[in-house]
């Protein structure tokens, strides 16, 4: 699965699509230490490409680890420092239990669905420094 | 005799009666973390481990060799990286534990410090802005900061974990186990859930109970 090809990481897959003003990053599969990197380089393109309202969609997620954290974490940094909002989609309990476990909900915006995310407000939340 | 960090090198493997079910070592290659989750996954499921802590095993052992993975490419380590796992016979039935050993070529005493720092730390790192630049040191500090990260998430959700000085010298051996059987029965295992998850627990000398429930392992710095 992918072994003979050095850079195509078949566990993880990636979908960008636009939501009002927020730029949406469904992912797919497992997030660990061998397919965060491709997540950090998607949100690191989109960042660079001028997105400053980002919700990751982690709704089709099997398998989130701490490396994944870190590379949310990353993303979530970046953004505040341009001004921006990261906002997280987890409607998944074991995925939950992850944030919890670290103390990192209380870091994240987290929302049970993307209709919640992107109900707008970015603009808003922005200026609270959430 | 046993001190609390000079393990003998068999006072810190499995009891002498069971070898373990499965030994492995893997080169320290994200590649391969998954590899090892599901092996240890499949022999979870056929030692009889309850469903609903299959999730849990999956991640805290994800969680331990990918911190093993993080301190080799960090130490710039080629060895690679050793895991039993060990299905608890032929205590089963009787306490016995399905068991995980993760070990490393770190040292063990940063990694008890890692552990000391517990989740406030993360907290406050994670908040921090860095400035605007995407620096090479942004994503230095991002390795370290998930490193700490995965370790707070293991102690988190293992109800049964050590951090040892792995047998016979330099390393690191991380150590976890669930109970057999139904969820309920001592799930809690010999540390108590509620124990702070910036403290690490010390395995004692060989118990001296047969097949017993693991005895005082006992809290501390």
């Amino acid at each position: 699965m992918g072994a003979c090809e050095k850079g195509a990481v078949m566990e993880l897959s990636l979908a960008a699509r636009t939501v009002a003003e927020y730029k949406v990053l469904e992912i797919g599969g497992e997030v660990d230490v061998y397919t965060a990197p491709k997540l950090r380089e998607r949100l690191i393109e989109m960042v660079n490409a001028g997105d400053r309202h980002i919700v990751v969609d982690l709704g089709r997620v099997d398998f989130l680890d701490s490396t994944g954290l870190g590379v949310l974490v990353g993303a979530h940094r970046r953004l505040k420092a341009r001004d921006g909002t990261l906002g997280l989609v987890c409607p998944h309990e074991r995925l939950l239990k992850v944030f919890r476990i670290t103390g990192l909900d209380k870091v994240f915006d987290i929302h049970a669905s993307v209709e919640d995310a992107t109900r707008g407000g970015a603009a808003r939340a922005a200026r609270t420094g959430s | 005799m046993p001190s609390a960090h000079a393990q003998p090198a068999t006072a810190s493997a499995s009891p002498p009666q069971s070898p373990p079910t499965v030994r492995l070592t893997f080169s320290p290659d994200p590649a391969y973390v998954r590899t090892v989750r599901m092996v240890a996954v499949a022999v979870a499921r056929r030692a009889g481990v309850a469903d609903e802590l299959l999730d849990e095993i999956r991640l805290a052992i994800g969680e331990a060799c990918t911190r093993a993975v993080k301190v080799h490419r960090r130490d710039g380590l080629a060895d690679p990286i050793a895991v039993t796992i060990s299905d608890g016979a032929p205590d089963r039935g009787r306490g016995g534990r399905f068991t995980v050993c993760v070990t490393d070529r770190g040292p063990a005493e940063a990694a008890r410090k890692e552990l000391a720092g517990g989740t406030g730390d993360i907290v406050a790192r994670a908040t921090v802005t860095p400035s605007g630049e995407d620096t090479g040191r942004n994503v230095l500090d991002e390795e370290a900061l998930s490193i700490g990260v995965g370790l707070a998430l293991l102690a988190g959700l293992v109800a049964d974990f050590a951090v040892l000085d792995a047998p016979g010298g330099a390393g690191t051996e991380v150590k976890m186990s669930w109970p057999i059987g139904s969820a309920s029965a001592g799930a809690a295992g010999p540390a108590a859930r509620s124990e702070p998850a910036s403290s690490w627990r010390v395995r004692r000398a060989p118990r001296a109970r047969p097949g017993g429930a693991d005895d005082g392992s006992e809290g501390g710095r």
